[in-house]
């Protein structure tokens, strides 16, 4: 695994995560439903304009046999497969790695901004899940929210999947960082 | 009669930097090469993001190769009603 930010010695990767594939696929639905609006058009004029000649040469004008229906349809999908694979790259380059004494959160703002923010878990102050909802609930995805102390810095992880797995190995991780009071007597 | 045009000069709108336009062919042509060079652009871009941020990942040769294919038959449907 190649990382964005170097390793301290001794120390390990845990896990890396993602959005839910759900959550993507959420993001993605919008694109498919303004692919399909065009081909609904000829319906509603024959819908709203009935039998009315203007209608039924423009209705006759409207097929795929026109090559400038097609055209317009060609780089309608094509601006539309753009913004979707730009949503997919902005989902897949988005990322929270979990390592053995830090939590890195690299976000992708779009093309050219790319941020890479950590916080130690030995200064985190509290870790919080939130599943909320259906689809949450039912498909295991929900919002992580990890307090950082002194800076009074949130990271907030919104549509990861087992938020609660995440937080029980954060909380692993820390506790193995501030060994107990009967650990240190030992 | 004299203040008619000449036939070379109706034949179309000549404009600085601009092609002449004489059919829908070629407004169709001025259409999908602007199209094509924003998403040349775009593709540059995205594969450069995709190659320095996630070319150890398995996922990106077939996302990249997706984007291709995918915009190519698009393009190809786009531009099969002109003959």
């Amino acid at each position: 695994m190649s990382l964005e930010f170097r390793l301290d010695a001794g120390e390990h990767v845990k896990r890396a995560v993602r959005k839910h594939w759900f959550v993507l696929i959420l993001e993605l639905l919008p694109f498919a439903f303004i692919a399909i609006v065009p081909l609904l058009i000829p319906a509603l004029l024959d819908f709203v304009a009935g039998e009315s000649g203007t209608a039924v040469r423009i209705l006759e004008m409207l097929t795929f046999e026109n090559g400038w229906v097609r055209l317009f349809m060609g780089l309608w999908w094509l601006i539309l497969w753009i913004a979707a694979f730009s949503t997919f790259t902005s989902y897949y380059l988005n990322e929270w790695i979990i390592t053995s004494r830090r939590i890195v959160e690299i976000t992708q703002h779009g093309f050219f901004s790319r941020e890479v923010s950590s916080a130690l878990l030995n200064h985190v102050q509290d870790v919080t899940t939130d599943v909320h909802g259906l689809f949450p609930t039912l498909l295991g995805y929900g919002v992580l929210t990890v307090q950082s102390a002194g800076t009074n810095e949130y990271f907030h992880m919104h549509g990861v999947p087992h938020p609660q797995e995440l937080r029980d190995i954060i909380m692993h991780e820390i506790s193995a960082l501030h060994p107990t009071r009967t650990d240190m007597k030992l | 009669m004299d203040d008619v045009l000449p036939e070379e000069k109706r034949m179309g709108v000549e404009m600085p930097f601009m092609p002449e336009i004489t059919s829908a062919y070629d407004l169709a042509s001025i259409v999908f090469t602007l199209a094509f060079i924003l998403w040349a652009l775009f593709t540059i871009i995205s594969v450069y993001h995709w190659m320095r941020y996630g070319r150890n990942s398995w996922i990106a040769a077939p996302a990249i190769a997706l984007h291709l294919f995918v915009s190519a038959a698009l393009m190809l449907f786009a531009t099969s009603g002109f003959k």
